[in-house]
């Protein structure tokens, strides 16, 4: 729970020290949080999968580039959206990016609304993506902790069976099955069938 | 084999199986007092009596002959007289002559010539020289499109740290900060609008090196550069080329690798263009004559096909072309270089149909170009 209410930041990797400093403050204005890495080294150096916000990542950089990193991170199954900024003329490179999962990119010279524009729907949709990983997590854990019973009751209330149809199936009487049905609903969280569907959803997807 | 044939015999089977045409011709007048089949070949009939000068291959003039044949006693020969390439101007052919004195089987000194066609040897050379020139053009277009993107990239830093100073102090200065609150970041805007600004410098810098070098210098002599090869192109294309260089030019002031170039690309448009013309309408004239007081005017003027009021708004338009295999890019490099010597390159219809290129090249020094 306490994960949704974590500070969202904006790291910024970039070589040129004048583009930092500038789109710090651009970015700081606007009540923004920076981080901000001069190679893409320094910033693999720190990261953590804690890092939440969104990353803001220039293509060329001297010695690691930019897709790179983008890459390395791929690799540590890190979830951290992040925008590119491209050079003119790194079309190619930005659609071939994008087909790689890159959030979106963003050509030099950018307008800075642009960029705060682009920098606060990614941060919207990291918020987004992060409650959904979160409900989904909480729902698979405590989909674990039910009863070979439990489980059978919850396939049978989520394909729609009154609790005399599943007293029938199951060979059980309905105070048992009501009971049961009592316990998923709590082990599962849920204090509505509609809300119980809508997290099973999530796991569904999933598996 | 017939080994006991006489020996004349088995010498002009010999001769005749040369590829090259042999001949011997008397030094006093001229006379050709042999000929073997490569040189009867040329001609289509015997020319043994005739006299050499209208033979069809070419011949040295007389002053470059190394010695004057006439001149020469039993004592000198056998030696040298001439050897060399020469241009058969009617048939366009190039022939390697080499000729020598030597004593004839009557006591008489007399010339003994052997011309071997060199003509593909050397069109090929021809064509590997167009062709390392193009080469060479476009590794100067891919460097300054190389240099251009760099730029680019450079100046495109400082624009958009601008962008976001300025950007960052508007949102803090509606939100209610002081002056104190936005300074630094301002003062950090107008920095890097001076970092922009010495970029451009640098560019200029590199711009000016590439500007032209000038000096004074006959437009004959730019012509005779350019055009020794569009001969060839002319004769193999069975183009006329008619060069009409008014007497007694002043000197014009240019870069003369430049108007070289200039001269060549529009002398091969105009070839370009007359692919469709047929029969004595294939001319092309190169003209240069006096413009004003203080101008030459180079025209190039041709018979083809004429270029058409829509494609000529859009004619020096980069990368515009009606060509299959053009890059759009010649007349512009063109316009660019004579705009570069004070003139501008004027485009208009030949009345006789096709197209007529001109541009005018100043006689005097331009000002403040030769001090700098």
């Amino acid at each position: 729970m306490n994960e949704a209410t974590v500070e969202q930041k904006i790291f910024l990797v970039d070589d040129d020290e004048a583009l930092r400093d500038s789109l710090t403050w651009m970015l700081e204005s606007h009540g923004h949080k920076v981080e901000t890495y001069a190679s893409a080294e320094a910033f693999l150096a720190q990261w953590s999968e804690r890092f939440v916000g969104c990353l803001v990542l220039d293509v060329r950089m001297p010695t690691m580039s930019g897709i790179e990193l983008f890459e390395e991170l791929q690799r540590r199954h890190s979830v951290l959206p992040v925008i590119f900024i491209s050079g003119h003329g790194d079309v190619p490179m930005a659609v071939a990016l994008l087909k790689k999962g890159a959030v979106d990119f963003i050509e030099k010279p950018f307008a800075s609304e642009d960029m705060l524009r682009l920098i606060e729907n990614c941060l919207g949709r990291e918020r987004e993506q992060r409650h959904r990983r979160q409900i989904e997590a909480d729902t698979a854990r405590r989909f674990a902790q039910l009863t070979a019973r439990e489980h059978e009751v919850l396939d049978l209330i989520l394909a729609g069976k009154l609790n005399k149809q599943i007293a029938d199936v199951l060979s059980i009487s309905i105070k048992t099955v009501e009971v049961h049905r009592a316990r998923v609903m709590e082990k599962m969280g849920a204090n509505s069938l509609a809300s119980l569907i809508q997290n099973m959803m999530t796991v569904e997807l999933r598996r | 084999m017939e080994i006991g044939a006489p020996r004349e015999r088995l010498l002009e089977t010999v001769f005749d199986g040369l590829d090259a045409a042999v001949y011997v011709a008397d030094v006093h007048n001229d006379a050709i007092l042999f000929a073997n089949r490569a040189f009867q070949t040329l001609h289509r009939f015997d020319p043994v009596g005739r006299a050499l000068r209208s033979a069809a291959v070419p011949l040295p003039e007389r002053g470059d002959y190394q010695l004057d044949p006439r001149g020469l006693s039993i004592a000198d020969v056998p030696c040298e007289l001439f050897d060399g390439e020469l241009l058969q101007p009617r048939t366009g052919c190039w022939y390697h002559i080499r000729e020598q004195a030597m004593r004839w089987v009557d006591g008489g000194i007399v010339r003994l010539g052997i011309a071997t066609d060199i003509t593909d040897r050397k069109e090929m050379a021809e064509l590997v020289r167009q062709q390392q020139e193009r080469l060479s053009s476009t590794a100067r277009l891919i460097v300054m499109g190389e240099m251009a993107s760099m730029l680019a990239h450079e100046i495109n830093q400082p624009l958009s740290a601008i962008a976001n100073y300025c950007s960052g102090c508007v949102a803090r200065l509606e939100a209610g900060a002081g002056a104190e609150a936005v300074l630094p970041a301002m003062k950090k805007a107008s920095a890097q609008a001076e970092r922009a600004g010495k970029i451009i410098r640098r560019i200029r810098e590199f711009v000016k090196k590439s500007e032209p070098r000038r000096a004074p210098v006959q437009v004959a002599a730019i012509l005779e550069d350019a055009l020794g090869f569009a001969e060839i192109d002319a004769h193999r294309l069975n183009i006329r080329l008619v060069v009409e260089v008014a007497a007694t030019l002043p000197d014009v002031h240019a870069d003369r690798i430049m108007i070289e170039q200039v001269v060549i690309n529009l002398v091969r448009n105009g070839f370009d263009a007359m692919k469709n013309t047929v029969g004595d309408d294939r001319v092309l004239v190169v003209r240069a004559r006096q413009s004003g007081v203080d101008a030459v005017e180079v025209a190039v003027i041709d018979r083809g096909h004429g270029i058409s009021a829509e494609d000529r708004e859009r004619l020096f338009t980069p990368f515009f072309t009606t060509k299959q295999e053009g890059m759009g890019i010649g007349l512009n490099i063109c316009r660019s270089i004579i705009e570069f010597h004070d003139s501008s390159l004027i485009v208009g219809d030949n009345p006789e149909g096709g197209t007529m290129f001109a541009f005018t090249l100043p006689t005097l020094p331009a000002e403040g170009v030769i001090g700098e």
